[in-house]
């Protein structure tokens, strides 16, 4: 007899996803740990950069951003960064490996099974990626501008993850035609740092460069969270969610139309 | 003579490691154009830094343009010869390392021959263009550049054995391993000039990525013999110490009974 599936069993299923990550991470917190300073470091080069330049410049501050903002708004784009799994790499080996095969047979749809893990790891490392970068910047430069930023920042940066999601997902998909994606990846690496705003605040670009990176969906990934945590204007929220649903929803039929493709293509040898 | 069969062994290595690399063609060359282009991307963050900043505590556009000439050669040529030495700690772990001892060969020089890092050859050729575009061919500015990468790549290569050497101690150390080569890599890619007092202690002694980057740099900037001398010394330093207490921790290494002759 078949079985009619509720969609509390169907959410129930991808929760249970959600939370095997969680329970990784908990088991080896030494990894965790460690990654830590990877974020600790960083965030320790930039103020030393960016306190250097603001002294140099002789100015309190620099293209509407203090000191004190630029630092907060350079720890959320690194927290977005930092806080995700190679989702793309490891699609990568399992289609390389075969190990697909296992995922495919499984009661789940390819996308939501990697959505539903990829969540799980980026809550569990975002959590203390920000603690600690946290500490490091307030250290450095004080308190945040303002807390009105906190929540907005929060909704923001769950689609600026989605975002992110769809650009590994699509990479690692690319495995399905290539035989290492590794040199793809970089390049979306780098592109996304540039035009994101990473390392260095759009605001600070060429005005030309800046105007369309903020139209891209790697400035909604990177420079709108960070933008919004410093000056949490009502507009600023609107304008942002706008572009991130368009882009997510662009991107998500992207994903949607190439892993039905790229399934298409799949053959297992041996059992 | 004893030397130069062991440089010949070495030959041999890099020899089948390069041959193997290029097994998959398509592989290979995007791997290194991959490398180039993200390393040429990721420059292009100076280039908007420096035409919004001009200069950072006397650090300009072109110092940038050295400093990544430098520690994109220095690297590439440690993990093009050397790829293994970031990887000690891993095959120490997995008791990986009998397949070596069981070799009439010298243990340190074939373990960590015995792994070429394509990408690197990406970064390798990313560095020669890069110091290239700077226009100075002169003997003097070529013959600095060469000592410098040569040095760079020996700190590289030596700091990493060091650190994956405490595998022989604290038994799982990949991930403080890989979290190291990130640092140095991080480090040595920013002015020397923005780290000062016990920053700047710490990155000539803990993690020693002034070595590889700033002071190497600084040599081409503006020559002097005592920087060539701190710079020797600390390669020849570093170097000791990595021999040393790779053997003495090889001395504590236990075999993981995985004996497998390799022809």
């Amino acid at each position: 007899m078949r079985k009619t599936l509720t969609l509390k069993t169907v959410f129930n299923r991808y929760l249970a996803l959600f939370r095997m990550p969680l329970a990784e991470n908990w088991a080896y917190l030494g990894n965790v740990f460690s990654s830590l300073i990877a974020i600790t470091m960083f965030m320790w080069i930039f103020g030393m950069l960016w306190r250097a330049v603001f002294t140099a410049q002789g100015a309190v501050s620099i293209a509407g951003l203090t000191l004190n903002d630029t630092l907060w708004y350079l720890l959320m784009a690194e927290t977005v960064v930092l806080s995700k799994p190679l989702l793309a790499q490891e699609i990568s080996d399992s289609i390389k490996t075969g190990s697909v095969a296992y995922d495919l047979v499984r009661p789940y749809s390819f996308g939501l099974y990697h959505l539903s893990r990829y969540a799980g790891h980026v809550v569990f490392r975002a959590g203390l990626n920000l603690l600690a970068g946290s500490v490091v910047v307030w250290w450095l430069v004080g308190p945040p501008p303002t807390w009105a930023g906190i929540a907005p920042t929060i909704l923001v940066l769950l689609f600026a993850w989605g975002l992110e999601f769809c650009f590994e997902a699509l990479i690692g998909l690319a495995a399905f035609w290539t035989e290492d994606i590794s040199a793809f990846r970089w390049v979306y690496q780098k592109i996304s740092f540039i035009l994101g705003g990473l390392l260095l605040p759009l605001d600070f670009y060429p005005s030309w460069l800046a105007g369309l990176a903020r139209l891209l969906p790697f400035a909604s990934i990177l420079y709108a969270p960070g933008r919004l945590f410093v000056d949490p204007t009502p507009s600023r929220l609107l304008s942002t969610i706008a572009l991130q649903v368009g882009w997510l929803t662009a991107l998500g039929l992207l994903f949607h139309f190439l892993s039905r493709l790229a399934l298409r293509r799949l053959t297992i040898n041996g059992g | 003579m004893k030397h130069l069969r062991q440089l010949g062994f070495l030959g041999a290595l890099w020899r089948i490691g390069l041959l193997s690399a290029m097994e998959y063609r398509l592989s290979f060359v995007t791997q290194v154009v991959g490398m180039m282009l993200n390393n040429a991307i990721y420059f292009f963050f100076w280039v908007l830094f420096f035409a919004r900043f001009e200069n950072v505590r006397g650090w300009t556009l072109d110092d940038m343009m050295l400093l990544f000439a430098i520690v994109a050669t220095g690297l590439g040529l440690s993990l093009i010869l050397f790829n293994n030495s970031r990887y000690i700690a891993r095959i120490v772990a997995a008791g990986d390392l009998d397949r070596y001892l069981t070799l009439p060969r010298p243990v340190l020089p074939h373990v960590i021959a015995s792994s070429l890092s394509v990408p690197s050859m990406g970064d390798f050729t990313f560095g020669l263009i890069w110091f290239a575009l700077l226009g100075d061919f002169s003997p003097g500015q070529l013959g600095r550049f060469l000592l410098a990468v040569c040095l760079s790549a020996c700190i590289f290569t030596s700091t990493l054995i060091l650190v994956n050497s405490s595998v022989f101690w604290l038994q799982r150390t990949e991930i403080l391993s890989e979290h190291f080569l990130n640092a140095m890599i991080t480090f040595s890619l920013y002015p020397g000039t923005l780290f000062e007092g016990p920053a700047r202690l710490f990155l000539f002694t803990v993690v020693p990525a002034g070595l590889t980057g700033a002071l190497p740099a600084e040599m081409l900037r503006d020559f002097e013999v005592a920087t060539l001398a701190w710079l020797c010394l600390g390669a020849g330093a570093f170097t000791a110490l990595a021999t040393l207490v790779f053997h003495r921790g090889l001395r504590r290494y236990e075999s993981g009974s995985a004996i497998i002759a390799r022809i």
